[in-house]
């Protein structure tokens, strides 16, 4: 019996130190987890001062900005006296590159916003046809100034979609004021259908076309194939990365085919209810 | 005869300021959108003195300034490195490549004056 005592002693003891490890592992590891948290929150709050400082910052450019386009403007229109063609060519340059700026602030913004994960969408059901239309208008006289042609496809049976009707916009107006800014002869076409799920939005244009081998770097930050050219049309470099933000974002795709000299077509989808 | 001078930007906004400011401070004013049309000016006029912006599509700045600088010919022609701040080490670049200077965009017109009225041949 005694023998039997002795040995059920051992086990117990030794059931007691492997209990009293497991506490101590446990209890390491409960530290550790904590430390990880901790360390989240930090990451997070140090995120969230990036964002804070990003929209402050983007603020305060924009405060002075708005006197420096007022100033520009009233000596402009002629208000503050009359002004001869050398001082409207210049004052034409300052406003311009105001304008740029004003851009870049917003888009810097949007990507800040984008990143952070706070971009608002306001998604309702739309009509898509209607927000190309109303694009179209808006850049139409970009257009025949450069006598090119509009050609606009819409499928008039489209089911409507929901998105977000201004972001949706501000990807038509990037894809296309970029087909009309690269392209210098010819037409852009505009196409809208029904692709399974899918409604399918494509803005061809017959421009100078795109390299393969700079296909991949056309969604990403202040990307520029033609330096000089994309300044003097006014690009910042970061519209097709948020048009890309803002599709994915409607559970959508955005893709493009080219052929270098012959043109490029953009492509964007959104899901059907 | 009037000083020449050959002003290389990649924007035409740039270019058109900065060549009124040369002007009317009594400078023959040359402009290039690019390295290649600044070499081929380079190569064909007479130039007191070069303002050339580092970022430049095709044939950089820096390549041209270089080419300047090497050659027996052309590196007599006092070169001013061009560029928006904290681009590149401007400074550095400047001493690597062999121009006279550097001036930083934006630039107060009194200080481009100056530096072009400095070095001029």
């Amino acid at each position: 019996m005694t023998e039997d005592l002795k040995k059920i002693t051992a086990l117990r003891n030794e059931l007691d130190k492997e209990i009293a490890e497991r506490k101590m592992v446990e209890e390491k590891l409960s530290a550790a987890k904590e430390e990880l948290e901790e360390k989240n929150r930090e990451l997070e709050k140090l995120g969230q001062m990036k964002s804070d400082f990003v929209s402050q910052v983007s603020h305060e450019l924009r405060t002075p900005m708005a006197s420096i386009k007022e100033g520009i403007d009233i000596v402009l229109d002629g208000s503050a006296g009359q002004v001869n063609k050398e001082q409207r060519e210049f004052l034409d340059i300052a406003k311009r590159n105001v304008d740029r700026l004003a851009r870049l602030i917003n888009n810097i913004l949007d990507l800040q916003k984008i990143e952070a994960g706070r971009m608002q969408f306001n998604i309702q059901e739309n009509d898509l046809n209607a927000a190309i239309n109303e694009v179209c208008q808006s850049i139409a006289s970009l257009v025949k100034d450069k006598g090119l042609d509009f050609i606009v496809k819409l499928d008039k049976a489209l089911p409507k979609v929901q998105f977000d009707k201004d972001k949706i916009i501000q990807v038509l107006t990037n894809l296309i004021s970029n087909a009309a800014k690269f392209t210098e002869r010819g037409n852009i076409t505009i196409t809208a259908d029904r692709q399974d799920n899918f409604i399918q939005v494509a803005v061809e244009d017959s421009g100078k076309g795109i390299k393969e081998e700079d296909l991949p770097k056309l969604f990403q930050k202040f990307m520029q194939l033609e330096k000089g050219l994309e300044r003097k049309t006014g690009g910042t470099g970061l519209g097709l990365l948020i048009s890309k933000e803002i599709i994915e974002a409607h559970k959508g795709r955005i893709w493009v085919k080219s052929e270098f000299g012959k043109g490029s077509t953009f492509y964007f989808s959104l899901p059907v209810k | 005869m009037a000083k020449r001078i050959l002003v290389v930007d990649d924007e035409p906004d740039i270019l058109q300021v900065t060549g009124f400011r040369l002007k009317k401070a009594g400078y023959e004013v040359l402009t290039a959108i690019d390295g290649k049309e600044a070499m081929d000016l380079i190569k064909k006029e007479r130039l007191d003195l070069i303002l050339l912006d580092l970022v430049l599509p095709q044939v950089t700045g820096y390549e041209v300034c270089k080419w300047v600088k090497s050659d027996d010919k052309l590196k007599q022609i006092p070169v001013i490195l061009f560029t928006a701040s904290a681009v590149h080490d401007v400074a550095e670049k400047a001493k690597q490549t062999g121009a006279e200077d550097f001036i930083v965009k934006p630039f107060e017109p009194e200080e481009l004056l100056a530096k072009v009225k400095e070095f001029i041949k």
